[in-house]
Parts: C-alpha cells; structure tokens; sequence
C-alpha cells in the first residue's frame, strides 16, 4: 500500500520531496479546491473509507490534517 | 442598387429552415450603411442553448454525497449540461443564433458578419464560424472564428460591434460556443466537475444614441497562458499516439493562478468600462459575468461594492460552458425581466491566454 505522502504527490503532482505533514494548501498551487476532490477520491478508493461531508473541508487543512482523518476512521498510515 | 432572389420552401426545408435571400451588391456595404452611422450599436436579440444532457454531481463517476457536498460549497456547481454523442460546436451555435436572430426578428440573409467565439472547434480547419454561416443560409456575411477562452464571447460582441459602427455590418451575430464534454479526461474531477457545454448569441445592431454599448474594454496577460491550456492538438505538439495516451488533448487549468487572476482583473474590467463609458460602477443596474464560480462571483460583486440582486447566477444548474455563459446567462436575465429598456449593463469575462475584458451598455 502506498504511503500517505506517496498518494498526496502522485494526485497533485508535487515531488514526493516537498510532501510534508506539515504541507497545507496554501503550500501548492497544484493543492486548489477541485483537486482536492481528486484527492478525496483516491484516498477513498486507496484505504477503503467512506468520507463525511465535514471531513472533506477538514482535509482541506494539511497533510496531518487528512492523517487524523484517516486516524479517527481507524486507518493508520505510513 | 441590389439583386435578391428567395430560396424555394423545399430548398430552404434542406438548410434548415431558412430561405436564401442573397443580395448581391452593386455598391460596397460601406457605402449603403454609412447614413445609419449616427446612431449607437446595441444588441436587438439574445438567444442560447442549452445541451438537453443534465449531468449532477452525483452522476460523475466515483462522486460521493461528501464530495457532492463539497463541489457545491466550493464552486456552486449542482448540475451541468453536456451535449449529445452526436453533437457538435456548430450545432450548438446554431441553435443559438436561431434563437437570437428571432428575438431580434433579423432575417439570416441581412447579417454582415458571423463572429463565433469557441475553444473546441468542430475541426482545425475550417472554421465553425463558416459551418453556422452554411447552416443559417446567411449568404451576405463574412464569418470568422475567434479564440479568447472564456472570454470569447466578449470579444466577439466588442469586435463585431466595430464592424456595424464604421458601417461594413448592418447586423453582426456573435456567438459563444463551447462543447468541452469532447476535450477533458472524465476521470479527473478538476475537470468534469467544472466545465460543461452550452452557447448562446447575440444579434447587433443600430440602436438609438444613448443606447447599445457606451464602452468596452478588452484586455491580454499572455505570460499567464500556461494557466489554461490544452497542450497537443497545435503546431508545437501534433497530434499521435503519444500525446493521445498522455491526456494532452484534455483541458488543463492552473486553478488558484486563475482565482488570483480573475478576483483581479473581473473588477478592475468592469471599474474600467465604465469609467471610459462615464458612468459609475454604484450606477450600473445588473452586471453579468462569466460563470466560473460562484464564490468568484461572489467575491467580485462585492469588491465592486455591488448586491447579488445586481447579477444572475446560472453556473449552479449549467456548470462553465466558457464563452457560451454570458450570453445563457444575459437571455435568462432578460427573460425574467432582470434586464430591461434602459438598464445600465456590464458584462464581463477572463478566460484562456489570459484573457478578460468588460463592456458596458444601456439595454435598448
């Protein structure tokens, strides 16, 4: 399984270099809202999870930010 | 001074429904419009159409209730029109000239220039602009394509409007076209989300002084082209294989650079129309933008100091069909008598190059 920076830099074509935990939207121009909906599905479809309407706008914060998403649905990633 | 002859009924019944009327000139165009050169250039009619294929968000492939919910919070997109298999830009456009030249009551045969403004074009060559020409039968008219992105319209219209006032037109139809369905990879949501298909027309012509278009302005930042782009296709990368396989012939847009740009210059256009018209922005009755987004519609009106109840929004329920959105957007206004004699009127759009502009008048 791909590692959550992986995913984050293959969606938004950012070098996997500059994928933090710390990397926010405001961090890349390639981070805008519509692609964040192509993030949101591949997240989906990588760790097999159903979104709720307030996690997307959550994600929509920082790569930690997708992590504790992704945490309180009891997927812990790499 | 002029020789016409009718098209019979069961040869009009073949070009789709109009009668030839050809005037063969013995005098130049300019010569015969010239005494009607005092008076303004307005619009006499406005037409769209709209694709009949409804697309909700819900109906994109792989779009959850969440992302749903987010696409409508972010863009304000519900639902698109896309056209059918079998349709093309030129059936769309023509549609909409149909529906303008009648609400103008402007017989096909009496237009001067056809000026279609359009991204994706029936073909490289020739262009659509000739192909709506053919399918109106509008025999005594010059017709050319333009390509200035989402504010193709626009420009059509500003530039078409020059042709009647130095008196080569006595009636120019603008058309904004787009069928993005066929030039964008369905799977990426940055794009199926966003775009859609749909045009619409405007038929010019003579107004009364005080009427029709008091200015306009029309505006370039070609360092920004790498902003909306469909890289293959052109001279720099021809078509093959590869540039098939790589998604180059799809639509892409820098999403952010185009935010930064539009909140900017989507205000400062319309601020600057009006000073060249003399008026103030605090005058102007209804504003009609492109329709991108609706949180850039938003932000802008109120930039310019002006209520929602001073514009319509259709990119709820049509998506962004590029230069086909304001003239869609200006015939629902009209029709629901937002717009009306004497209306104070901006128009404005950005789009591909970088492009915007704005044009202000008082709707005759």
């Amino acid at each position: 399984m791909r590692s959550l920076k992986e995913l984050v830099s293959e969606v938004l074509g950012v070098p996997i270099g500059q994928v933090s935990d710390d990397m926010t939207p405001d961090d890349v121009d390639e981070w805008d809202s519509l692609n964040h909906i192509n993030l949101v599905f591949a997240l989906q479809v990588q760790y097999n999870v159903t979104f709720d309407p307030a996690d997307v706008p959550a994600m929509y914060s920082s790569v930690r930010g997708i992590r504790s998403v992704l945490a309180a649905k009891g997927v812990e990633v790499s | 001074m002029s020789d016409e002859y009718e098209r019979s009924p069961a040869e009009a019944s073949e070009y789709g429904g109009y009668s030839e009327k050809q005037v063969l000139f013995s005098v130049p165009r300019y010569e015969l419009y010239k005494g009607e050169m005092g008076l303004a250039t307005g619009i006499l009619g406005v037409g769209s159409y709209l694709p009949p294929r409804r697309v909700r968000n819900a109906e994109l492939p792989g779009v959850s209730p969440a992302m749903d919910e987010w696409i409508v919070s972010r863009v304000g997109i519900r639902e698109r029109r896309i056209c059918l298999e079998d349709q093309a830009t030129s059936d769309l456009a023509y549609e909409a000239a149909v529906d303008a030249l009648k609400q103008a009551n402007v017989d096909p045969a009496d237009i001067g220039l056809i000026i279609l403004a359009a991204s994706n074009h029936d073909m490289v060559m020739p262009t659509t602009a000739c192909i709506v020409q053919s399918k109106l039968c509008a025999k005594n008219s010059m017709a050319m394509d333009i390509r200035a992105g989402c504010a193709g319209f626009i420009t059509a219209a500003v530039t078409g409007a020059k042709f009647i006032e130095d008196g080569s037109a006595r009636y120019v139809l603008a058309i904004g076209a787009e069928v993005h369905s066929k030039m964008m990879d369905w799977n990426d949501f940055k794009s199926s989300a966003f775009f859609s298909d749909g045009a619409g027309a405007v038929v010019l012509g003579r107004v009364p002084q005080g009427y029709g278009i008091l200015a306009s302005y029309l505006m370039a930042e070609g360092d920004l082209a790498d902003a909306l782009v469909v890289p293959a296709g052109g001279s720099r990368l021809p078509a093959s294989h590869e540039t098939v396989d790589q998604g180059l012939h799809n639509i892409q847009h820098d999403g952010k650079k185009i935010w930064r740009f539009a909140t900017r210059v989507f205000p400062a256009s319309v601020k600057e129309a009006c000073k060249r018209a003399g008026v103030e922005v605090a005058d102007l009755d209804f504003v009609v933008p492109h329709q991108a987004n609706i949180r850039m519609i938003e932000k802008c009106m109120e930039d310019l100091g002006l209520p929602m109840t001073k514009t319509h929004v259709t990119v709820d329920k049509y998506g962004n069909s590029a230069s086909g959105t304001i003239p869609i957007t200006l015939r629902e206004a009209v029709d629901m008598g937002k717009i009306g004699r004497d209306s104070l009127v901006a128009l404005t759009a950005f789009g591909a190059g970088l492009t915007y502009g704005a044009t202000v008048m008082r709707w005759y």
